[in-house]
């Protein structure tokens, strides 16, 4: 999996949204992401880059985009 | 027999069962109330039981089994989730407290693993300490950990099942609904409306006295 394959998956497969939904997608926007499933979100996602986010960037983490920009400041490309 | 509960971090029920001077520790949330319980009264540890895996029922684990080098009996599946910082929750622990008192944590707060349990069983699992039974049975659903521990024929320490006025969650990592309705409730709904129900939060009571 590409690493945006990977960020992706973690969304989709904790929120039940296509992939279509992604963009634009915010925090509390929908039922399932609320703070229970923000844990699981950022559960996934340190798993699936093998990272550890300090806690100001796991409430930075407030919407698909902005996911993105923090996960740069770990090297996380989505580019590639 | 005495039973205290001691409030430690999440605002988690930790419990001290005495008999006869000697001691079982319930779900060790914080050491210190633990320890300083324990110490002033003079009594002797004997187990330390876990109703599962999450952070705010082990936070004091290690530091009270080997302060008074005690066993820890739990089920198989708890003893592998609590050695695994992910698994037990306390990755994210700051978290979980910034989401239920508002008040962003300065630092993150260090994670934590704890050893495997010394005594430990895959479905059920019965022994008899000073007098007293003791019947685990697992239960998942709030975790794949869950583990509901009745003592003699009138007390039940439910783990974050059974809050006398909020409902159990099943969303964190690791809970599941469908386990819950298949496996724990079966075991929840079948308590005796006499049965003492001691929850992992909030107060404990009367089973039959839970507002419906």
């Amino acid at each position: 999996m590409t690493n945006l394959e990977k960020y992706n998956y973690a969304f989709t497969s904790n929120f039940k949204v296509s992939e279509d939904e992604l963009p634009g997608l915010k925090y509390q926007e929908i039922f399932e992401w609320d703070s229970v499933g923000h844990m699981d979100l950022i559960a996934d996602i340190e798993a699936a880059y093998g990272i550890q986010m300090d806690t100001k960037d796991v409430l930075d983490l407030s919407s698909y985009e902005k996911g993105k920009d923090v996960l740069a400041k770990y090297g996380v490309n989505f580019d590639e | 027999m005495n039973l205290i509960t001691i409030i430690g971090q999440v605002d988690t029920n930790s419990y001290i069962i005495e008999e006869e001077g000697h001691a079982i520790i319930i779900d060790p949330a914080e050491a210190g109330n633990i320890a300083k319980a324990i110490d002033d009264k003079g009594w002797t540890p004997d187990y330390i039981f876990l109703t599962h895996e999450h952070f705010d029922h082990i936070g004091g684990l290690e530091e009270i089994r080997n302060r008074y080098s005690i066993p820890v009996v739990a089920c198989e599946i708890c003893s592998n989730r609590i050695q695994n910082e992910r698994e037990n929750l306390s990755r994210l622990a700051d978290i979980l407290q910034y989401y239920k008192t508002g008040v962003p944590p300065e630092e993150s707060t260090d994670s934590f693993e704890c050893e495997a349990a010394e005594i430990t069983f895959d479905e059920d699992y019965e022994m008899d300490w000073q007098g007293h039974s003791f019947c685990f049975r697992c239960a998942p659903g709030h975790s794949p950990a869950s583990t509901i521990i009745t003592m003699d024929s009138s007390i039940v320490f439910t783990g974050d099942y059974m809050f006398f006025d909020k409902e159990e969650t099943l969303r964190l990592k690791g809970g599941s609904e469908e386990e819950y309705y298949a496996k724990a409730r079966p075991i929840l709904d079948a308590i005796p409306a006499d049965y003492h129900i001691y929850p992992g939060h909030g107060q404990d009571y009367l089973k039959g006295q839970k507002p419906e």
